[in-house]
């Protein structure tokens, strides 16, 4: 096997205006074809700058030190027209973001043919020709018709397709994937999986593969090369990386990736009898329709009830409804019919007064920390926010008292009261989050998305935060997320929702392992599992 | 499309209703009888009283604002009792040279500011880019007349390469025509430029940072047709946007620079008017404007649709 | 490193900080270090500089002309424009015979004090319409098309035509500066306040059962002054042009009462015998508006408590001069790393 790609003691630095940073601080890597290589670690761990040093995208005040081999040629030193060449040629990127990958204001034929053009394929047939297949190639259905479409007409998984076509269409030995499914639902996520699998089975393309998921590492890496801080602590085979990982970081990550079916938690009895503290019936929501648009139906009757004590997942992919459904409880979303009852009351038919009494009783946490706080407000005012609105207790004293306490029970130091959320990292917000959702001691809690936009490490500390917290004060608790493993390990019982619809309602372990439904069973099944050989059991099985 | 087009057309009814009523009550704004500060202290009172009488001044004033509206929207805009016309053959007769400025200086503005821009911003940090916004820094804070002032000063008065003030028609004599409108467009459009070579910057900046411009990189695509082809589509839109709406300051900036360089404009016929309160005519001149403005918006809005397909098919759907 | 800014985590920045959560809860985890206001505004150049040249401008306006007791109407006929130093006036006479100095610093007080009361009035009119409109739906339709027919109307020209009705005086040039230029002020506040209305932290207090008031109070207000004290300042930069250009014309400040606009406008007519007229009058204007133009744009990256500075070392005259556009500001790659997930 030729090496396509060989990246020697590479060094980036960004100047910034005080200091420099070390972002990529000596990294080796090599790469041949036929071979996926995975990319994993933290954000900030210097993974993307490494990829995308091999098309010498870089950030503005970047220098770099030590070569880039694409098929031989260092990328970093080359003349421009040869790193044009290069460009689209030898290696080609596919970005997180398909949305934002593609111009707006072109037809997605024209920046196909962008790329052909570019590298002198001169006839304009041809290049029609191409592109088309190079659509068919990738599985948009009716690539003829929708030549000629626009960037926005197409669904996410559809226009990650034609990014994936786009780098694909000059057949280059070597793809960049940039987190290429982290913008996607699972299931389209499986697909795309498989799409890049063809890549390197069918045209032997070379793939160097960033992802924070390991998941997507297990399923699709040939090796992985692990990074921290700038450096590469670890390159490995994918089954021996996750069979003996040795470097200490690399244990950590991996340990703290959440997994299905390992799920250690204590086994919760809801007591029985007792009314629940939520319950909603046939339950619809719907957004009305604007300009002769029609109204959507966004949730569509659904029954379910939270009982006291119990964490109950709702999991779903984009656009199920999960999220309104906690919107609603909360009060940010109006509901068009159905009960929705809380602690023996409906929502829907209570007066002003009680629902700002029931309020008390309810906490929510948001999934981005970093926009849920008021950047003029120190952090304990806005943990103290809660007590300030519904004056409980009502003495200054009491309230600095209380967020003291709150701040220990999420454990972050009392010296972070007088900080401003900006001046926190994302994880420390998340707790603030934590701490002011519990701030008058609920009964019920809402946690939306509360670690998704959190790395794997941090998120599993959160998670740990909020189970203890959980444990020890025993509120109910509603858990949106998209994440399966996340749901297992945390909840007790899970909603799963399909375009406003549950399609089954059962305890975590039973619905995990013997889901019912068709559709669970697509949903579990398109989740990675953290694990190259069992993932590449079900894989086979599946085929 | 077509709905598109409709749908921004009706949406000016609201505007227009506000602004008939804004000019309208401009006239009843003043102190005392209308009739009374149109024809000084001096006037007798039967003077008083006949010219109220003639300009419907006892009429309820809702009556008066539809009789005026009537009469504006069949283009009736009244009558200067001092021109001794009627106010549309006033304005019509100082509207070409007007036009002829604006034009000129909007043109100045952009061949200044698109490129300059762009440049800043494809350069970011460089020695152009901190010139580029020194300098505009500094046009900012001089207002066109002022600026009209400076360079009449210099190239007029004391190089005398080009004349001090007056006007020709450029439709009758090219030559001689530009050389008068040379130095108010310059003027004009300086200030205007300052401000559109940030706008040209801040857009070009946003979009070269976009993932589809890494993108089409990522492709080969040579940087020249990235700066042409894909980022001034895009950036395109907000430097339409600007220029659209600083129309407004573009015209009333001509008629301040007008007075400057004594060109027989809107803006002479508007302060000699202000100087005889002749309110008909201020009126006349107001609502042109406005008109203008409002016009050269609508198109910007449709070019929007036309360069944007986003627009163009959210709405045929 | 020290003077680092806050808000790294966010561009992804130090590599450490995030993945030492991976072992310690959040207590082990270390902040960067805090900058006070004063030191960020020292630090900030734009500010500082501009700044201290609209306080020396003020000073001199309402100080010297006390000082040297000059009187900006008195008029000799018999020593008309005279030069610099000439005939007993520091910067010369004026065609009556009029001291320019003084009727320059003068003018200067009728700017600033137009220039100021227009800000403050245009200021608090347009918070209060801004965020009734962002608040009460009814109210905002009603609102935001005065305020559309208003901005349809070319600024100077309603300006004029205002000041022309009402009659020529300093309080009413305030007065129709006010309610020309008030529509914007409406419109920004409205926005930014609809912005602010929108984001989480205000769904977090909602959920929470707050009342309007202490939405308006403690969420919308703070993030909507920031952006207006900024846009106050250019307001008044603003203002005295308009002002300027409204006297020029013969609608602002009326004769005698000296203006820099009126100083122009005399200039004009003696532009070819004695264009230090023009020259003083035309120096003063821009040196006004150029330093609050500064003080605005330091101001806007003081106030943004996630503003970070520039993300590239800069000489003197960039750092000057060449502020960036706060959406400009972002580095790429590190944006990119993040990993959020929907």
């Amino acid at each position: 096997m030729t090496e396509r790609i060989r990246i020697d003691d590479l060094h980036i630095s960004i100047e910034r205006r005080d200091d420099v940073v070390r972002a990529v601080d000596g990294v080796s890597l090599s790469l041949a074809g036929n071979e996926i290589l995975a990319l994993v670690g933290e954000s900030g761990s210097g993974k993307t700058l490494t990829a995308r040093s091999a098309l010498k995208l870089l950030p503005r005040g970047a220098t770099t030190r030590g070569a880039v081999l694409v098929e031989g040629q260092d990328v970093l030193s080359v003349p421009g027209d040869t790193l044009r060449k290069i460009r689209g040629g030898h290696a080609a990127m596919v970005f997180q973001e398909p949305s934002t990958a593609l111009n707006p204001v072109y037809t997605i034929g024209w920046q196909l043919e962008e790329g052909l053009r570019a590298h002198g394929v001169a006839s304009r047939a041809e290049r029609h020709a191409r592109g088309l297949q190079a659509l068919k190639d990738v599985g948009i259905p009716e690539p003829e018709r929708r030549y000629h479409d626009y960037p926005h007409q197409f669904s996410g998984g559809q226009k990650q397709r034609i990014v994936i076509a786009m780098a694909l269409s000059l057949k280059p030995g070597v793809i960049i994937a940039d987190e290429p499914t982290t913008a996607l639902d699972v299931t389209v996520q499986a697909e795309i999986l498989d799409l890049l699998r063809k890549c390197r089975d069918e045209l032997g393309t070379a793939i160097i593969l960033i992802t924070h998921n390991m998941g997507v590492v297990a399923d699709l890496a040939d090796r992985v090369a692990v990074m921290y801080q700038g450096k590469v602590v670890e390159t490995a085979d994918v089954h021996s990386l996750f069979a003996q990982p040795q470097h200490p970081y690399t244990r950590r990550l991996l340990a703290s990736v959440p997994r299905f079916g390992q799920a250690v938690r204590p086994q919760r009895t809801p007591a029985a009898g007792e009314p629940p503290v939520l319950r909603a019936e046939k339950l619809e929501i719907t957004y009305p329709g604007r300009f002769r648009k029609p109204p959507f139906r966004a949730v569509r009757g659904v029954d379910f009830e939270v009982r006291k004590g119990e964490i109950f997942g709702l999991v779903g992919e984009s656009g199920s409804g999960k999220s309104t459904i906690g919107r609603a409880i909360a009060g940010l979303t109006a509901t068009s019919g159905g009960v929705l009852e809380f602690l023996g009351t409906d929502l829907r038919r209570a007066s002003r007064a009680e629902v700002q009494r029931l309020r008390r009783k309810l906490g929510f946490v948001f999934q981005d920390p970093a926009s849920s706080f008021n950047p003029f407000m120190s952090i304990a005012d806005c943990i103290a926010e809660p007590m300030r609105i519904h004056r409980t207790p009502a003495a200054k004293r009491e309230i600095d008292a209380r967020v003291r306490e709150l701040l220990d029970a999420v454990q972050l130091p009392s010296s972070f009261a007088s900080r401003t959320p900006m001046e926190l990292s994302g994880g420390q917000r998340q707790r603030v989050g934590v701490a002011r959702a519990l701030a008058l001691k609920p009964e019920f809690v809402i946690a939306d998305e509360p670690t998704s936009a959190l790395d794997v490490s941090v998120q599993a500390t959160i998670l740990r935060l909020l189970g203890d917290l959980h444990e020890e004060l025993g509120f109910a608790a509603l858990f949106i997320t998209h994440d399966l493993a996340v749901v297992e390990e945390f909840a007790d019982r899970v909603g799963v929702l399909k375009q406003g619809e549950f399609m089954e309602i059962a305890p975590a372990e039973t619905l995990l392992k013997e889901a019912r439904d068709s559709y669970t069973r697509a949903l579990i099944n398109a989740v990675p599992i953290p694990d190259p050989v069992a993932q590449r059991a079900k894989r086979k099985r599946a085929v | 499309m077509l709905t598109y087009i409709c749908k921004r057309i009706l949406s000016l009814i609201p505007v227009l209703t506000v602004v008939s009523v804004v000019i309208f009550s401009i006239i009843h704004l003043t102190p005392g009888n209308p009739a009374r500060a149109i024809l000084g202290p001096e006037a007798s009172a039967e003077a008083v009283a006949a010219l109220a009488e003639e300009m419907g001044l006892n009429r309820p004033i809702v009556v008066q604002y539809f009789s005026w509206l009537g009469s504006v929207l069949t283009g009736d805009l009244g009558y200067s009792p001092f021109l001794n016309r009627p106010v549309t053959e006033a304005i019509a007769g100082n509207l070409v040279p007007t036009l002829q400025l604006s034009t000129l200086a909007l043109l100045v503005a952009v061949a200044i500011a698109v490129p300059l821009g762009t440049l800043a911003a494809r350069y970011r940090g460089s020695i152009v880019d901190s010139l580029t916004q020194g300098v505009t820094l500094f046009g900012l804070a001089v207002p066109s007349f002022v600026l009209g002032l400076l360079l009449m000063l210099t190239f007029a008065v004391n190089l005398r390469v080009l004349p001090v003030a007056g006007y020709t028609n450029p439709f009758t004599d090219p030559l001689e025509g530009l050389r008068y409108l040379i130095l108010p467009a310059i003027s004009l459009g300086g200030v205007l430029a300052a401000f559109l070579t940030r706008t040209t910057r801040a857009a070009v900046m946003d979009v070269l940072m976009a993932d589809y411009i890494d993108a089409a990189r990522s492709r080969g695509v040579v940087e020249g047709r990235l700066l042409f082809r894909h980022t001034l589509r895009n950036a395109g839109l907000p430097i339409l946007t600007v220029i659209g709406l600083t129309f407004g300051s573009l015209v009333t900036g001509s008629l301040v620079t007008e007075t400057i360089f004594n060109i027989p404009g809107l803006g002479t016929l508007l302060v000699n008017s202000i100087e005889r309160r002749d309110y008909p005519v201020i009126q006349g001149v107001v609502l042109l404007a406005t008109l203008l403005y409002l016009l050269v918006n609508l198109v910007v809005d449709l070019l929007y649709a036309v360069v944007d397909p986003r627009i163009r098919y959210s709405e045929e759907k | 490193m020290h003077e680092e800014p806050p808000q790294v985590h966010d561009s992804g920045r130090p590599p450490a900080r995030e993945g030492t959560a991976i072992m310690a809860p959040g207590a082990a985890e270390s902040l960067p270090a805090r900058r006070s206001i004063w030191s960020r505004a020292r630090h900030n150049s734009p500010f500082m500089f501009g700044a201290v040249l609209f306080l020396i401008v003020a000073l001199i306006a309402t100080l010297v002309p006390f000082i040297l007791q000059l009187d900006p109407y008195a008029v000799d006929t018999s020593r008309r424009l005279s030069g610099i130093g000439e005939e007993g006036y520091l910067l010369g006479s004026d065609d009556f015979g009029r001291d320019l100095l003084a009727r320059l610093l003068v003018g200067a007080q009728t700017s600033l004090i137009v220039g100021a009361s227009v800000a403050v009035l245009r200021g608090v009119l347009g918070t209060v319409i801004g965020i009734c409109a962002s608040y009460f739906r009814v109210l905002d339709h009603i609102l935001m098309r005065v305020c559309d027919g208003l901005m349809a109307i070319p600024a100077i020209l309603l300006a004029i035509a205002l000041a022309a009705a009402l009659g020529p005086s300093v309080p009413n040039l305030i007065l129709a500066l006010t309610v020309v230029f008030t529509p914007n002020v409406a419109r920004l506040v409205r926005s930014r306040a609809l912005a602010v209305l929108s984001e989480t932290f205000v769904e977090a207090s909602r959920v929470q059962g707050a009342p309007p008031l202490h939405i308006i109070l403690r969420h919308v207000l703070p993030n909507t002054l920031s952006v207006l004290t900024v846009q106050v300042t250019f307001i008044f930069a603003d203002s005295i042009i308009t002002e300027a250009a409204l006297s020029f014309l013969g609608a602002g400040v009326p004769t005698p009462e000296p203006s820099w606009g009126n100083i122009l406008n005399d200039g004009r007519g003696v532009i070819l015998q004695f264009p230090l007229m023009t020259v003083a009058a035309s120096l003063s204007l821009v040196v006004t508006v150029l330093a609050l133009n500064l003080l605005g744009d330091g101001l806007r990256d003081l106030v943004d408590p996630r503003s970070s500075g520039d993300d590239t070392r800069r000489g003197m005259v960039s750092r000057l001069f060449g502020r960036a556009p706060r959406t400009a500001r972002r580095p790429r790659p590190a944006a990119t790393e993040e990993s959020t997930e929907p």
